[in-house]
């Protein structure tokens, strides 16, 4: 079996999220340009070290309120910006996760 | 609004070398419009016959003196390029848009594309790049720089996805009971708080849950609450 038929599918789902490295107090904004049970690929203007160790929080549309999963990833790949996207980006390999009920952020 | 000497714009004779290609600037910056006559002119195939300082001029000028190109900024004071492109589309006149921006969002080409514009273009590109755009969409074809296709592409799946014409939502041959569990579990409820809202036993939720994941291909909570955004299933 190839590494492609065994990846996680990414869905290319356009979802807020923040961010912050694990200990820090301040919260960054992003945007998902797509997401698997596995990882996740972002956008931001402010960008961390590859190993890094960040804490995700991610806010899932369910019907007319949302909810918000918290995971704990680590930081795999910066990706420079090109074409038409402006913001570079970050890809987190996500090692677990919880979800917290509430539209409420962090 | 300037507009260049009457004189300048008439075809040349068929003796002659081919007409130029007529070009109307539409950007709110002179110094930019300037700029950019210079680099055109440069070209003994382009002659610029008129400028705009903002969407409504360039729509104006496109009516009146018939141009074959309109480079068009995006971000104008008063009407904006986007604007602007909308009321050529609705008019008769014949003109290749080429939007000129510092920046775009995706989904903004894929509307651009849909209003008529024939390319896009950034500010940042080379100047020849901006000659080829020009020489492309005379061609009749359209020209997007060549990173952003697979964002385009992107894009209007997105889009296609998201349209009204789609077909009925997938529901991956989840019972009714089923989506009401996986709603839950997308709301964040423990099986306990599952079995507890729904009147079930903690073992029968676990049960759904099990059909839930083999019939959704998911393989945990997280990939299950995704798919179940993506695929529109809680709506």
């Amino acid at each position: 079996m190839n590494e492609a038929s065994t990846r996680a599918p990414r869905l290319p789902l356009k979802l807020q999220l923040r961010y912050r490295p694990v200990g820090a107090a301040r919260w960054h904004e992003g945007r998902v340009e797509n997401i698997s049970r596995s990882g996740v690929l972002f956008r931001t203007a402010d960008l961390v070290a590859v190993d890094e160790q960040v804490e995700i929080t991610l806010l899932i549309p369910v019907q007319l309120s949302a909810s918000v999963i918290v995971c704990r990833a680590r930081i795999v790949r910066t990706i420079l910006p090109g074409g038409f996207e402006k913001r570079p980006g970050l890809a987190a390999s996500i090692s677990r996760y919880r979800f917290r009920r509430g539209k409420d952020g962090p | 609004m300037d507009v260049a000497d009457p004189a300048s714009r008439t075809e040349l004779g068929p003796m002659d070398s081919p007409s130029p290609i007529r070009v109307v600037i539409a950007d709110d910056h002179t110094i930019f419009r300037k700029g950019l006559r210079s680099v055109l002119e440069a070209e003994t195939e382009f002659v610029v016959v008129g400028e705009a300082a903002d969407g409504e001029q360039a729509v104006e000028l496109c009516r009146v003196l018939q141009p074959h190109v309109l480079l068009l900024d995006l971000v104008m004071p008063g009407q904006s390029g986007m604007d602007a492109l909308a009321e050529l589309a609705t008019s008769p006149t014949p003109v290749r848009t080429i939007l000129l921006t510092a920046g775009i969002e995706k989904a903004e080409i894929v509307k651009a594309l849909q209003l008529g514009a024939a390319g896009v273009v950034l500010k940042s590109a080379p100047t020849d790049l901006l000659i080829k755009s020009i020489r492309s969409v005379m061609a009749g074809q359209h020209w997007i720089g060549r990173e952003a296709v697979s964002d385009l592409v992107q894009a209007l799946r997105e889009q296609m996805a998201a349209s009204p014409e789609k077909p009925a939502r997938k529901r991956f041959g989840l019972s009714a009971r089923e989506v009401e569990i996986t709603s839950a579990v997308v709301s964040g409820l423990s099986n306990r708080e599952i079995a507890r809202k729904l009147s079930l036993s903690e073992d029968t939720v676990k049960h759904h849950l099990t059909n839930i994941f083999d019939k959704m291909g998911a393989s945990n909570r997280l990939e299950l609450a995704l798919f179940a955004v993506h695929h529109r299933l809680l709506e």
